[in-house]
Parts: C-alpha cells; sequence; structure tokens
C-alpha cells in the first residue's frame, strides 16, 4: 500500500521525458536488433533450427550488464551534480517517494522491453518457416530475462545511495554483482582435489581393493545469479534454474530495501566525488582487491604471486586517476602494502581452512546409482554420444541402482585398463614387425560411453569408460526391465514437442498424429523390439523438459501411416 | 513562520553551521549577508530539506520541513547555480514545475516572460546569465508558494535587470503575503528590498535586525561648532562614531532623532547638516560595538 501511495507518476513522467532520446533507444534496441538477426539470419535459412532460450538471448544477456545501469542514471543520474541534486531534491517530493517510483518506472521500462522481444520471438516463430521457437521457451527466457534485468537494476540502484559519481558506482555494483560468487568460487576450489587445482576438472578414482578406474567430479551448475553464471558456464547452453530466479528475485527486494533506506539518508552534498570521506574510498578500494587476490591464490605460484602484486599496485594507482579522487601517495602506499599483507594473511588462512586433501579417492560402496549418456551437467565438450547405435535408450538423466551392475563396470574397466596398459608397454619394446600385442582389438569391438557415478551423499562423478558390445547389450536389456527407468524414458518420449523428419518441421496436424502414434507404440511396448539401422527411419524429436530442448533420435517401424506422412516432406517445403 | 533552532552542519572537518538560531516572519522579505563560505546558502539549502542538519531542527509553519511533502509545497527553491533540463524551453520548464507544484500558474508565467521580453520556446540554454536568472524567477514566482529562497540570485546582475526583477517580486508581495528569503554578500544589493537583515559569521546569527529600526536608529550628521570642540561636548547624545576633519565634525547617533536634533540645534552649530545612512554603514558602526572589524566579516 506503502509503494502505491509514493508513487509519483508526474514525477516519473518528467524524469524520463527529459532523457526521452536515451529512453526511446534503450527500448527499442533489443526488440530491433533481435528482429533483424533472426530475418536476416532465418529467412533463407534450409533447416530447421530449434531455438534454446540462450539461443535467443544472446543481445539480451549482453546488454543485461549495461541497459539497467542506462536506466538507473536516467532516473537518478541528478545526484552525481550539484546543481540538479539541489533542483530535484528542492521539488515538493520526499526521497522515499523519489527512489519508490523510480525504481518502479525502471522496472516498467525493462518489462517493455523483454515484453517486445518475446512478441518479436512469437512473431518469428510463426513467420519464419525454419525457426521454431516453443511458447515455453519464449516464458522462459522472459522470466529469466526479466528478473535478471531487474536484478541488476537494483543493484545499481544501491550502488548510487552511496556513489558520489558515476565510475563510483559502476566499481560498488561490480562488487554486489561479482564479490560474493568469485570468492564462493575461490573457496569451493580451494577445496578441491589437490591433484589438479583447476576450478573445472578435476581427476578422481573409484577404488575397491586394488582395482581402480579414473574418472571426473561433475561440478554441478551452481544456482549463481545469472550476470555471474552466464560469464562462468559460458558453454553452456542451459543454466535456467528456478533456484536462480527465486535467488535473484529474494536479491532484489533485499537491495531495493537498503537502497531506499540508504537514499533517504544520503548526503546529497556527496556529488561530484567519490566519497567525501577519504577513509571510505580507501575501504572500497581495498575490497576490489579481494577478488583478483582470490583468484592469484588458486594457483601455487610464485611467478604468478609477484606478477598479481605488480598488477595490483598500478591498478590501485590509476583506480584514483579513474575516480578522480586525489590521495597523497605516502598514504597511498602504505594502504597498499598493508592492505596486500592484511588480505593475504587472510585468504591464505581461508585456503588452509577450507582445503581438503582426501577427496580424490571414492570407495565403491559409496556409489548409489549409475547412468549412461551425457548429463545436462558436462560442458559443450563432452566427448560422450548420446546415441549408441542411434538407440534412444541412454539417457544420462536417468539413474538406476544395481550394485552388481556398478560392481560389473567398475571391475571390467579396471580389466580393460590393464591389458590396455599393458599392450602398451609390450608395443614398446617389441620391434615394429614382431609386434606381441596381448590384446586384440579385433575380436570384440570396444565402445566408450559416458558412464555417471551419483554417490550416496548426492555427488555425481563421470569417466568415460569401456564396453564391449556384448556388455552394452546386457546393460540395455537390464535397464530395460527396470520400471522406473522404462517409465521415465516413457514419459521423454511421450512429452509434447515438435517433430522434424529429413530436416523438415512437420505442421502441427501431422505432429499431433506422429505423437499419437509413438505413444500407442511406446505402451504396446514394442519400440524395443524395433532394430532398425538406417537413419531415414528416425524420428527427430524436440520436446522442452525441465528448462531444456531435449533432442531425441526416435527408431519406428515405418507404417503406411507413417510413409505417408513422410512422403509429403520429402517432396515439399513446410507450408 | 520559520524557526530555527540549534541547527548544526558540518562538511566533513569543516564546521559550517553551529548551533545556529533564527527566526524569520511570515510575511517579511529576510535578507540573509555573510561573506563566502558563510554558510548561506547551506541554510538555505537545509531549509529547503536538500541538505540534512546534523543536529537542530527546522520549523515551518510549526511543522518539521524535514521529507514533508505537503511543506514542500509551500517552498520553492532558487539556487546560486541553476538548473534547467538540457533542451528545454521555458514553456517546457514551467510544465515540470506544474507537475509538482499544486498551485502552480500557468498564465503567470507567460505574463512575465511577456513582460521580461523573454521567448518562452527558445532553449533556456541559449539564453544569457541573466535571462536564465529570469526564467528561473519566473518558474519560482509562479508557483505561488508561500516561501520562496533566492540564493545569490541578484548578484552580479546589470542594474536594469534586478530592478526589473525586484519590481517583479514586489508585485508578488502584493499579490500574496509571501515570505522571501535572500542571500548576499553585498549589503547593497539587500538594502532597497528587505525589511530584515541577518549577518551570517563564523556559523552563527551574529546580528539581525528590521531595516528600519536599523536605519531609524541611527543617523549621520556633519556638524561643525564655534571654537574648538571634541567628542565631549557631545555628551549628552549616544555617539557610535566620531570623525573631526578640520573643524567639520562628522558624527554617527544612536537614539531618537528629534531629541537629537533638538540637542545639536542647542549647541548654535555653524554648520549641521542630517545625511543619508546606507544599510552597510549602519553595519559597519554596529559591528564595532560589537568588537568586529565589519571588512572582516564581509
Amino acid at each position: 500500500m506503502s509503494l502505491i501511495t509514493s508513487f509519483n507518476k508526474n514525477f516519473l513522467k518528467e524524469n524520463l521525458k527529459k532523457s526521452k532520446g536515451p529512453v526511446i533507444f534503450s527500448l527499442i534496441i533489443i526488440p530491433l536488433i533481435t528482429a533483424l538477426i533472426m530475418i536476416m539470419g532465418y529467412k533463407d535459412y534450409s533447416l530447421v533450427k530449434v531455438f534454446s532460450w540462450k539461443d535467443c538471448s544472446t543481445l539480451n544477456l549482453i546488454l543485461m550488464y549495461i541497459l539497467p545501469f542506462v536506466f538507473s542514471n536516467i532516473l537518478f543520474g541528478f545526484v552525481y551534480k550539484r546543481k540538479s541534486t539541489d533542483f530535484i531534491n528542492s521539488m515538493p517530493v520526499n526521497k522515499k517517494t523519489i527512489f519508490i517510483t523510480n525504481t518502479i518506472g525502471g522496472i516498467l521500462l525493462i518489462t517493455i522491453i523483454q515484453v517486445l522481444v518475446a512478441i518479436i520471438l512469437l512473431i518469428c516463430n510463426s513467420i519464419l518457416n525454419s525457426v521454431v521457437i516453443l511458447p515455453q521457451v519464449i516464458l522462459d527466457m522472459f522470466i529469466m530475462m526479466w528478473m535478471s534485468y531487474v536484478f541488476v537494476f537494483t543493484a545499481t540502484n544501491l550502488a548510487m545511495t552511496i556513489s558520489g559519481t558515476l565510475m563510483t558506482q559502476v566499481v560498488i555494483t561490480a562488487l554486489i554483482l561479482f564479490l560474493v560468487p568469485i570468492c564462493a568460487d575461490c573457496i569451493d576450489s580451494f577445496n578441491s582435489s589437490k591433484l589438479s587445482n583447476n576450478m573445472f576438472y578435476n581427476e578422481f578414482s573409484i577404488i575397491d581393493g586394488d582395482k581402480e578406474v579414473y574418472i571426473e567430479k561433475i561440478n554441478h551448475l551452481k544456482n549463481y545469479t545469472i550476470p555471474y553464471k552466464i560469464i562462468k558456464y559460458i558453454g553452456y547452453k542451459n543454466i535456467y534454474s528456478n533456484i536462480t530466479v527465486v535467488k535473484m528475485a529474494v536479491l532484489s527486494i533485499i537491495y531495493f530495501i537498503i537502497g531506499l533506506q540508504l537514499f533517504k539518508r544520503r548526503k546529497m552534498e556527496n556529488c561530484e566525488e567519490s566519497f567525501i570521506s577519504l577513509k571510505e574510498h580507501l575501504i572500497l578500494k581495498t575490497i576490489t582487491l579481494i577478488p583478483i587476490l582470490m583468484l592469484a591464490n588458486i594457483e601455487d605460484s610464485i611467478s604468478l604471486s609477484i606478477v598479481t602484486v605488480v598488477l595490483l599496485a598500478l591498478y590501485y594507482f590509476i583506480y584514483d586517476l579513474i575516480i578522480r579522487k586525489k590521495v597523497p601517495l605516502k598514504i597511498s602506499l602504505v594502504c597498499f602494502i598493508s592492505s596486500i599483507i592484511f588480505l593475504q594473511i587472510g585468504i591464505t588462512g581461508i585456503n588452509i581452512a577450507f582445503s581438503n586433501f582426501n577427496e580424490n579417492t571414492i570407495n565403491l560402496e559409496d556409489i548409489e546409482s549409475v547412468s549412461f549418456g551425457k548429463t545436462n551437467n558436462t560442458p559443450i565438450s563432452s566427448f560422450v554420444s548420446i546415441y549408441y547405435n542411434n538407440k534412444y535408450f541412454l539417457n544420462g538423466e536417468i539413474y538406476f541402482k544395481d550394485d552388481d551392475l556398478i560392481k560389473d563396470i567398475v571391475y571390467k574397466n579396471y580389466e580393460y585398463n590393464k591389458e590396455y596398459d599393458e599392450y602398451n608397454n609390450n608395443y614398446q619394446y617389441d620391434d615394429i614387425y614382431n609386434t606381441k600385442s596381448t590384446y586384440n582389438y579385433s575380436d570384440d569391438s570396444i565402445k566408450y560411453i559416458q558412464v555417471n557415478f551419483k554417490l550416496k551423499s548426492g555427488k555425481i562423478y563421470s569417466g568415460n569408460l569401456c564396453f564391449s558390445v556384448k556388455e552394452l547389450n546386457n546393460i540395455k536389456n537390464k535397464i530395460c526391465l527396470d520400471e522406473n527407468y522404462f517409465n521415465t524414458l516413457k514419459k521423454y518420449i511421450t512429452e509434447p514437442g515438435i517433430i522434424i523428419i529429413n530436416s523438415k518441421l512437420l505442421n502441427n496436424k501431422d505432429t499431433n498424429k506422429i505423437n499419437k502414434i509413438l505413444k500407442d507404440e511406446i505402451n504396446k511396448d514394442n519400440i524395443f523390439e524395433l532394430d532398425s539401422q538406417t537413419s531415414s527411419d528416425f524420428i527427430k524429436k524436440c520436446s522442452y523438459i525441465n528448462h531444456e530442448i531435449k533432442t531425441y533420435y526416435i527408431p519406428i517401424d515405418i507404417s503406411d501411416e507413417i510413409e505417408s506422412i513422410i512422403s509429403k516432406y520429402q517432396r515439399t517445403r513446410i507450408e | 513562520m520559520i524557526k530555527i533552532t540549534n541547527v548544526t552542519k558540518k562538511f566533513e572537518n569543516k564546521t559550517v553551521l553551529e548551533n545556529l538560531n533564527c527566526n524569520i516572519k511570515t510575511g517579511s522579505i529576510y535578507g540573509l549577508v555573510g561573506a563566502n563560505g558563510a554558510g548561506k546558502s547551506t541554510l538555505l539549502r537545509i531549509i529547503t530539506d536538500v541538505y540534512k542538519q546534523d543536529s537542530g531542527t527546522v520549523e515551518i509553519d510549526g511543522e518539521i520541513s524535514k521529507d514533508n511533502e505537503k511543506i514542500k509545497q509551500k517552498l520553492v527553491f532558487v539556487p546560486d547555480d541553476l538548473f534547467f533540463f538540457p533542451n528545454y524551453s521555458l514553456t517546457e520548464m514551467a510544465k515540470f514545475y506544474k507537475s509538482m507544484y499544486k498551485n502552480f500558474d500557468m498564465e503567470n508565467v507567460f505574463k512575465l516572460a511577456e513582460i521580461l521580453k523573454l521567448n518562452t520556446k527558445d532553449k533556456i540554454q541559449s539564453f544569457s546569465k541573466g535571462m536564465k536568472r529570469q526564467c528561473a524567477l519566473i518558474c519560482a514566482i509562479s508557483t505561488n508558494a508561500d516561501y520562496m529562497f533566492f540564493d545569490e540570485t541578484f548578484d552580479g546582475l546589470d542594474p536594469v535587470v534586478r530592478n526589473l526583477l525586484k519590481n517583479v517580486i514586489k508585485a508578488q508581495m502584493e499579490k500574496k503575503q509571501t515570505t522571501i528569503i535572500m542571500t548576499s554578500h553585498n549589503l547593497r544589493e539587500l538594502e532597497d528590498i528587505c525589511d530584515n537583515l541577518g549577518l551570517l559569521y563564523k556559523g552563527g546569527i551574529l546580528f539581525e535586525s528590521d531595516i528600519d529600526t536599523l536605519k531609524t536608529n541611527m543617523f549621520k550628521v556633519q556638524i561643525s561648532l564655534n571654537g574648538e570642540f571634541t567628542k565631549e561636548s557631545f555628551k549628552s547624545i549616544e555617539i557610535m562614531s566620531f570623525k573631526k576633519v578640520g573643524s567639520v565634525a562628522t558624527i554617527i547617533i544612536k537614539g531618537n532623532k528629534e531629541q537629537a536634533e533638538k540637542v545639536l540645534k542647542s549647541l548654535n552649530p555653524v554648520v549641521l547638516d542630517f545625511l543619508p545612512l546606507t544599510l552597510e554603514e549602519v553595519f559597519i558602526y554596529e559591528m564595532e560595538v560589537l568588537g568586529y572589524e565589519f571588512n572582516n566579516i564581509i
């Protein structure tokens, strides 16, 4: 109620009117360029492209770091100049009204942008034949982008309440958005195996007695806020998470509340200078050193440490030039040296406290379940093919419990690795024309499949493991008999989605027909008996499940009904 | 009425206002004078809720002015450094004021613009300094606010423009009982318009009085008597200053003029002239009584 009564429509209207050029430009740039990219890129595109929300949002994501900042300055920029701050603050409108009105105004502008983008995408989906953007994708994109923009906007407003200049606002906004996630990430990497301190790669091994198999730890996508998540997981297609959205919503509310209180207490004489108080300026500058020092501490390298200190020294002195704050050289020097020393002591302490040298081995008995195939937690560079023999049954997200199978996999792979090592050793020492190989690949072809082990603790580890064709068939039979696995797979295949045959998108009528056939076929449980090997007998289906585009190649028996549908799309383009 | 009680304001380590007390009556034109950096602008900004005081209270019509939209509707502030939205004309600025002030009179804007010969459609940024001040004044007066604050609004303007603006303010005073607070570091600027004056020095009001009382209570006399005479010759009247050059003395007398005239005539002077006293001279002599060198204050 208080929010509504504190909203001053006239003030907002006049505040936006004075900057109508930048406002209009900001509102149309994303929708306009999105439309141009879609039309110019896909108007004559022959293959069907199914867009994920990230595919639709490249420009939207880049401008997420800029546009909220622009809006914050359009609405609150008056605080940085003495003349304008005198003028606005002397008006018959109190600070609470100014803050609430401008915040609501900024959120309205953000909403307009995202609605326009969604409309553009809906239109492109309707008029461009090769473009498929599922409505759920547009909804997810709208929610994620709207929330991200609002989050960054409230963070920039919070920064404004304590900044005296634009540059200071930029620095504080960056700290609000990135300081905590960077520190959390660094602490997490201090916690990782000391075999390899890289944040994204960790080598582990499953052991049982003398048997050992090497695998990797899968780093779950953490639920950071989007501004950081986008940078950290830059190669990942799907970073949507309800927890991320909720987190950003909660933080936005917190930033708004704190921002309102600080704005009401803001000393309006604090303008045209980063901070009136030298102490506050030095404290902020010191805080900006933390993320760099944390990152530098991930690697135990003296040369890196020296380079870091030198760069930080340069940065420390240039910072004052950029922020335009005069600080006596002696004070700067003393502060820099003492900051580096105290921060380094603190970070070293954290490093020691959180380092754990014992996590690089996993006991076989700690493994709860196993899945086969790519998971959504692996980066694009994963080497695994989900489509073993073009069968769809391997799905890395569906786990199933079988202690004997798990043991079998580990033991067999241990044997394979042992034979492979012996083969290599023999090969190295024999005459090239008289190779005495003990490992014969020709009798039984070996396939590599990604196997995902889920521990009782919930952590997931993955390995690219060997299986013979015979072993794989045994696994296939086992998991097909597993009720839970089969029902989950059924659910995936019969989920509503689009159908693509011969790179042509089926129209709604034919899609519904095919979906019905699939549902009927699966219910009859006869789809597993089909053993077609040719790719023309596969239907490509795209569904939106768990906020991700899932693509399945489904082998089916070519009945007369299906043949009549397929033949339409072999000779003609989609209407 | 504006009541300022024990207001203190510091900027970092520098105290600009310290336990300042001041009452400004409704309907008066109050001139606040002081040297550069005395705190005049700071005081106005505190009253108009641009700055927050570190301690003390400011009451307007019995209510605290801080964050009070209802009270702020009664105030309008014209700062020394004027601000206009970029590329705005007078009409557009007036529209902004209209959206903020409920009693804003748009007709008055056009009327005053015509009197001052300003084009309401031209961009304000193309105007001269004087014209910009006129625009600010037009917008401020048209708000019909009960309290108007002008921070060095007339300083640096040519006499013609200054007179025009003063007439505009006087006309506004006749229309509505508005209280006006003006600052300047030049007493002459305030002399012919203000009815009350306050001198701000080292964070406090050193001296304040209404101008009529100041001027009628003090007068300058040039006198020459037969024979030798000194200050002692005028014991029966209150003398603020006595300066003798040759046989003519210039005396500053405080008190009732008729009585003083009677006393002086009784001495059978050869020369007796009553001269007008400027406000600056009044202040100088008052400050000297208080033990201050006026030239060090302004």
